[in-house]
């Protein structure tokens, strides 16, 4: 078996292939996933990822995300902790506090809560204020306005 | 020794290619006790008699469905499968690494043998491929029902029913090495298609018919967890291939490790030298 492994490593094998829940679908419960998920459907609960989570546009999570990189196109009423990078799109939607140490927010986009800035590889050093400025002039492009608490398109 | 397993020919064209198989293995010189299959009898059962017979390599030739069963036979048996796919559209010409029959023949000597998961299903049934798990009718619009469908014990996902796919060889996975890193990877894929749209008119929802239902190229979801379970209050059925294997309510789960077979050797990789023409 020295070509697939031995056994321990075999059991201890995570799935690479990307997670995807459906339109049509609905997650009740704690969604954990090694791998990247893409939400197009709906979750209530928590989810968590070692690596990527992508939000669709017509995907609703109801519940925290944890992963290394976030984006969002569709609804979190949750907090979001994004240890690489968070983006909102103009359609995304985010009611709840956010936490990394790269934020993007595109123009159009949705964001009611508090945000705290982390260094890279830090994100338990979190710094929290109430949406200043200042925060976030080394991570956001300097095109894009985060002055306002909310920005609703 | 070799113990072959023919499937029953339908038409001259499939007793062609038996006879055409035979050969080859002749010429090979690893032809050995030959059994066709009889419509009363599983092709499980005849894989154990195979194996009361001390034959150390069972192999079965003909349709996916029929190298599944004959591989549920030999499961922690010692024993290795051997497979010659008859199927164009085969899952096991990746798994195997091979195009056609005449290829399947050929990697049989060469003895490259392989340890894969299968699927469990109830802790009776095994599979090496896949199955489907659907309603056992079809639901009409003026019904609804739903599945519920349990991952690992940690979430579970809620959908209108429909056909599910559990899958121990990826969905849709063409290419030979990701196929068998997912026979050794101790989960199983399970893909749930997006609903199929409803586009008939007032007159096809009154009398429950379904027109120009399609499902939304695709659209679906995929997991890969190691065990599920899956019910709904509709009666389901559990395909493998078109033969129903299990009825109600199920668990799914991986088997890791518990089924050899013999696969095509890789050829080493050569570096391919920069020279200059």
């Amino acid at each position: 078996m020295a070509m697939f492994g031995t056994e321990e490593e075999r059991n201890n094998m995570e799935p690479q292939a990307e997670t995807i829940v459906g339109v049509d679908v609905t997650i009740k419960g704690n969604f954990k996933s090694p791998s990247n998920i893409t939400v197009n459907g709906t979750v209530k609960g928590r989810v968590d990822t070692k690596t990527d989570v992508t939000v669709g546009e017509k995907a609703t999570v109801e519940g925290s995300i944890n992963a290394k990189k976030v984006t969002v196109s569709g609804r979190i009423q949750g907090n979001v902790e994004a240890r690489e990078s968070l983006e909102i799109t103009p359609t995304g939607k985010i009611f709840g506090d956010i936490t990394t140490s790269n934020l993007i927010i595109q123009s159009g986009a949705t964001f009611v809560g508090k945000s705290a800035m982390a260094e890279k590889g830090e994100l338990t050093e979190k710094e929290e204020t109430e949406e200043k400025i200042e925060e976030t002039e080394d991570a956001v492009p300097a095109e894009e306005e985060l002055v306002e608490e909310e920005v609703v398109q | 020794m070799y113990y072959y397993i023919f499937e029953p020919t339908k038409n001259p064209k499939e007793l062609k290619i038996q006879d055409e198989i035979k050969i080859k293995l002749q010429t090979l010189g690893i032809i050995g006790e030959c059994v066709t299959l009889s419509l009363a009898e599983e092709p499980r059962d005849l894989a154990r008699v195979g194996l009361r017979k001390n034959y150390a390599t069972i192999v079965a030739c003909g349709s996916d469905r029929l190298i599944n069963e004959v591989g549920s036979g030999l499961i922690e048996s010692g024993a290795v499968l051997g497979a010659i796919p008859l199927e164009e559209e085969s899952s096991f010409n990746k798994i195997l690494g091979i195009k056609n029959y005449l290829e399947a023949c050929d990697i049989l000597p060469q003895r490259k043998v392989m340890t894969l998961d299968c699927g469990l299903i109830n802790s009776t049934k095994i599979f090496i491929t896949e199955v489907t798990i659907k309603p056992k009718k079809e639901l009409t619009l003026s019904e609804s029902g739903l599945i519920i469908v349990n991952f690992d014990g940690n979430f579970q996902a809620e959908t209108k029913l429909c056909d599910i796919i559990v899958s121990n060889v990826g969905v849709k996975e063409k290419d030979t090495a990701k196929t068998r890193e997912l026979l050794v990877d101790n989960h199983l894929d399970v893909f749930i298609p997006d609903q199929i749209k409803e586009t008939g008119g007032f007159f096809s929802k009154l009398f429950s018919r379904r027109e120009k239902a399609e499902v939304e190229p695709g659209g679906g979801s995929i997991f890969h967890p190691q065990r599920i379970s899956i019910e709904s209050r509709k009666k389901l059925i559990t395909l493998l291939s078109d033969k129903i294997i299990e009825r109600g309510n199920l668990v799914i789960k991986s088997y890791p490790g518990s089924l050899k077979i013999i696969i095509k050797r890789e050829r080493p990789q050569i570096e391919e030298e920069e020279g200059e023409n």
